[in-house]
């Protein structure tokens, strides 16, 4: 692309007084896959909508192609700039003050199904309630801002700081996601800065099937600029049931295959609000860490050598789980508690550190998480992986959703050349392993689907996007690289050197 | 406007001996995922500025792209540490940046306040300096030459002549009364220095470590068992910098909020007079963040009859910094991060209590000053003084 029109569309934001950079960007060169490497020729920072209008107008007028990228920015690939590409930061869209500044704080405005102003503290519990939030917000802020009046936002992706805008563009799952499906399933109303051939097409959005057919787009079709995202009381502690299952086993086969029909029950009997589970061996967590010594949840923490123990934590409304206990007794090799939110919390935690989040460690990320929607096969599933995984630090961490299983698995290394290309190579191997003969792109989930999504679907799944692209983005000028055949070599994160 | 590049990872590799900086980055593994920007007060008011960015721009370029606007805007407050999956120490890699480039990098506009903190950081690093250090404890307050208890002022003797708006002695002396009070007489010394805080964290190593020396010196042969300092920037360099430097201590270093929360629970101090204020809590970062106290100090507030005390929405690790760092980076965009914390405090209560004099001095002087916007009344108090006055 000719320099002349960055040059041409800087000065047009510039007119417009948009916040931008076009000096040294080699820091916006990657995004948290640190798979690819692209440094775009100009990133710019919107702060609402009429801004994402005139970008995308200059964009249209000039031909230059935009990449949205907003706060917890992809371990896939996506959010990185192709030759030529102008990257827009999202995170401040609908959540700065009158100059620009983005404020933490803000007092959200409530809506019901119909869009029309509620006065959350009049609400029932029972209510359909949405938030309306600028794209550059995140459940961690909402949340804050809702708490005061026991509510919160429905579906909250373990990324508490990633943007609704972001949520949205990949679809993602979190707490609630068991109850109210992925995040796509909780947003009742859209704004999208589309494209025409003659510049920006600001869009309302508010058909669920529309919203849907949107849900997961990874910036293909537009800057997501608003939206109503669905919230629900939050659940107190005596109308809650938390619960720790936990079974252990030498044979990883077995293991998956009793826990797999375990859940299989738990999802056809109760409607819980979270489901998740961890593996734990012996260095999950430090010898002095103060759960080994808790009275109740120190024994998860003591493990035999050479066995398998998973834990899992369920956590819902108590009516909504009066069969859990039943389903867990029918099976005599899971033994079964329950405990307190507090607990269950620090239970939890633990989880979230094994995601691979430690100390003086790296993810190495290329690995897509993967959905298991028959989890009858969990024990054939986990028996390949535990066999790929035999001496690998990180451990599979994941979700029981009610469609299917999630397992996320990163393996985990020091930077250094050795240890991070040690690392990669696991990941190839669990793919060749587990991946490739097991499941389809289209099971891959969350972080994982950026890039496989454009680089391995289906050729119906390509027209399908193609369609939707063509729809909302006649100009083509959002993301083109990733249903373009010629980028896939060369950019799309397909190899990973150190 | 650069040309469009595409570098394949590996192409661009880290140099092959990068810098202490660099390493402390690599070694601690930056994943990119853009958490320490998103909550980084400095990039809400200045989307230029970007840890992220700079990490990744020091990764590819071999360790001395961080521009002078990146090197002087961070506040070191920790904020994008407390957050960061990995614990990626990014304070610590903008001092040692500061560090290697302070020389190269014209430090003159960021420097506050005509350099009157880095001018007594050299003064007092400085052989045969003689100070009358108790000048400012006025009658009927007692302190001795010698004993087991240190009460380490930090250079608060010395900012009321530049700071009019806020009487920092009256800090110290409230901390004496209570010590006092508790049947302790501090030793309050002549030979005390600056505790080397802003010269480290500005990048004069040199200084902060004879500093370092000169009051490790005095304070181990005073045979003193306690040092206490109601200073959270001198409470964390004493308590944790220190040791890198001297080795371990061969006494006890506490925060006054630790000594009264113990001389409290000891029954040694009794809170009898009522202080019906309705007040919230600033954590300072270095006792907060870097030092990780934060219990100590509520608990202080919770001790005091009649208070009533409420917490603000960002507590603790997710407190936001009062926007300065080591009397640097104090500008426009400063004032915009104080008056959205200052909001926030005075939609919670009437007094902002703080455990820091800096946090005091900073918060007051924009309140002095002129607000960007009208705040609702308030206050800006010293725990230790909130303290004393329930002494009765």
């Amino acid at each position: 692309m000719a320099a002349v029109e960055h040059v041409a569309l800087e000065r047009g934001l510039a007119a417009k007084g948009i916040a931008r950079d076009c000096g040294e960007l080699l820091g916006y060169a990657s995004d948290a896959s640190f798979l690819t490497l692209g440094v775009p020729n100009l990133i710019v920072f919107p702060k609402d909508e009429a801004e994402c209008v005139e970008i995308v107008d200059l964009a249209v007028k000039h031909g230059v192609t935009l990449v949205p990228r907003a706060t917890g920015s992809s371990t896939a690939g996506q959010a990185v700039a192709p030759p030529g590409a102008v990257l827009v930061d999202m995170e401040r869209v609908g959540a700065c003050d009158a100059r620009g500044h983005r404020q933490g704080l803000f007092v959200p405005s409530v809506v019901d199904a119909s869009g029309h102003a509620v006065e959350l503290k009049a609400a029932k519990a029972d209510d359909e309630l949405y938030v309306r939030v600028g794209a550059g917000r995140t459940s961690d802020e909402t949340n804050r801002a809702l708490r005061p009046f026991r509510w919160s936002v429905a579906v909250t992706p373990s990324s508490g700081y990633s943007t609704f805008g972001g949520n949205f563009a990949t679809n993602a799952r979190g707490s609630g996601t068991p109850e109210y499906g992925p995040f796509g399933e909780t947003v009742n109303r859209l704004r999208l800065v589309a494209s025409s051939k003659a510049g920006a097409r600001p869009l309302e959005i508010t058909a669920r099937t529309e919203i849907r057919r949107l849900a997961g787009h990874h910036g293909l079709c537009g800057l997501v600029t608003e939206l109503d995202v669905r919230i629900a009381p939050i659940l107190q502690a005596d109308e809650m049931l938390c619960a720790v299952l936990a079974i252990e086993s030498e044979d990883p086969e077995r293991l998956g295959a009793t826990i797999g029909r375990l859940m299989k029950r738990v999802a056809s009997s109760c409607r819980y609000y979270a489901g998740e589970f961890l593996f734990v061996d012996d260095a999950i967590v430090r010898p002095d860490d103060p759960i080994r010594a808790d009275p109740v949840l120190g024994s998860y923490f003591a493990v035999r050598p050479g066995v398998r123990k998973m834990v899992l934590l369920y956590r819902g409304r108590r009516e909504a789980m009066a069969a859990l206990p039943g389903i867990a007794t029918d099976v005599p090799e899971v033994s079964y508690r329950e405990v307190s939110y507090a607990q269950f919390q620090a239970m939890m935690r633990v989880r979230t550190a094994a995601t691979g989040k430690s100390v003086a460690r790296v993810n190495v990320p290329g690995c897509e998480d993967f959905l298991l929607r028959e989890p009858e096969r969990f024990g054939t599933v986990l028996a390949a992986m535990f066999a790929v995984l035999a001496g690998a630090e990180g451990r599979p961490v994941g979700h029981h959703y009610p469609d299917g299983i999630v397992v996320h698995y990163r393996p985990q290394a020091r930077i250094d050349r050795d240890a991070i290309e040690k690392a990669w190579s696991l990941n190839l191997r669990l793919r060749d392993a587990v991946l490739r003969p097991e499941f389809s792109v289209e099971d891959r989930v969350e972080h994982g689907l950026g890039l496989a999504l454009f680089r391995d679907s289906p050729p119906e799944r390509q027209k399908e996007l193609r369609a939707l692209k063509a729809e909302y983005d006649p100009a083509n000028v959002f993301c083109p690289h990733l249903l373009d055949p010629e980028a896939k070599g060369r950019f799309v994160g397909s190899s990973f050197r150190l | 406007m650069t040309e469009a590049v595409v570098i394949p990872v590996g192409v661009s590799e880290p140099s092959a001996a990068p810098d202490a900086a660099l390493r402390t980055l690599a070694q601690e593994g930056c994943i990119q995922c853009n958490k320490c920007t998103f909550a980084c007060p400095v990039h809400r008011v200045d989307v230029l500025f970007s840890p992220r960015k700079v990490i990744l721009q020091a990764y590819l370029g071999g360790g001395d792209d961080v521009t002078e606007r990146d090197l002087w805007a961070c506040l070191t407050c920790g904020e994008c540490q407390a957050v960061c999956p990995t614990q990626v120490p990014y304070p610590a890699f903008i001092r040692e940046k500061r560090e290697k480039l302070r020389d190269v990098m014209d430090r003159a506009a960021p420097c506050k306040h005509g350099g009157f903190k880095d001018l007594v950081a050299e003064i007092m690093a400085k052989p045969n300096l003689m100070q009358d250090r108790r000048q400012w404890i006025g009658d009927g307050l007692k302190v001795a030459d010698t004993g087991d208890t240190i009460y380490f002022t930090g250079c608060m003797p010395y900012l009321d002549g530049i700071f009019s708006y806020c009487d920092s002695a009256e800090i110290g002396r409230a901390a004496i009364r209570i010590m006092n009070a508790a049947g302790i007489v501090p030793v309050v010394s002549n030979l005390e220095r600056c505790c080397g805080h802003d010269a480290l964290w500005n990048g004069k190593r040199e200084t902060f470590e004879t500093l370092a020396k000169r009051n490790a010196k005095w304070i181990v042969d005073s045979g003193a068992k306690r040092l206490v300092t109601a200073c959270a920037e001198c409470y964390y360099m004493l308590k944790h910098e220190y040791p890198k430097v001297i080795g371990p201590w061969p006494l006890e270093v506490l925060h006054m909020s630790e000594l009264i929360g113990e001389l409290v629970k000891d029954g040694r101090l009794t809170f009898a007079k009522p202080v019906p204020l309705l007040v919230t809590y600033q954590d300072p970062c270095r006792l907060g963040r870097h030092a990780k106290e934060y219990d100590a100090p509520r608990e202080v507030l919770q001790a005091i009859p009649g208070l009533t005390f409420v917490e603000m929405d960002r507590v603790r690790e997710n407190s936001m910094c009062c926007g300065v760092g080591a009397y640097s980076n104090c500008d426009a965009q400063t004032k915009f991060m104080q008056q959205e914390r200052l909001e926030e405090a005075a939609s919670k209560a009437d007094h902002m209590v703080t455990a820091c004099p800096h946090c005091r001095i900073h918060f007051s002087c924009y309140l002095d000053g002129k607000p960007v916007d009208p705040l609702p009344p308030l206050k800006i108090v010293d725990l230790t003084v909130l303290a004393a006055q329930a002494l009765g």
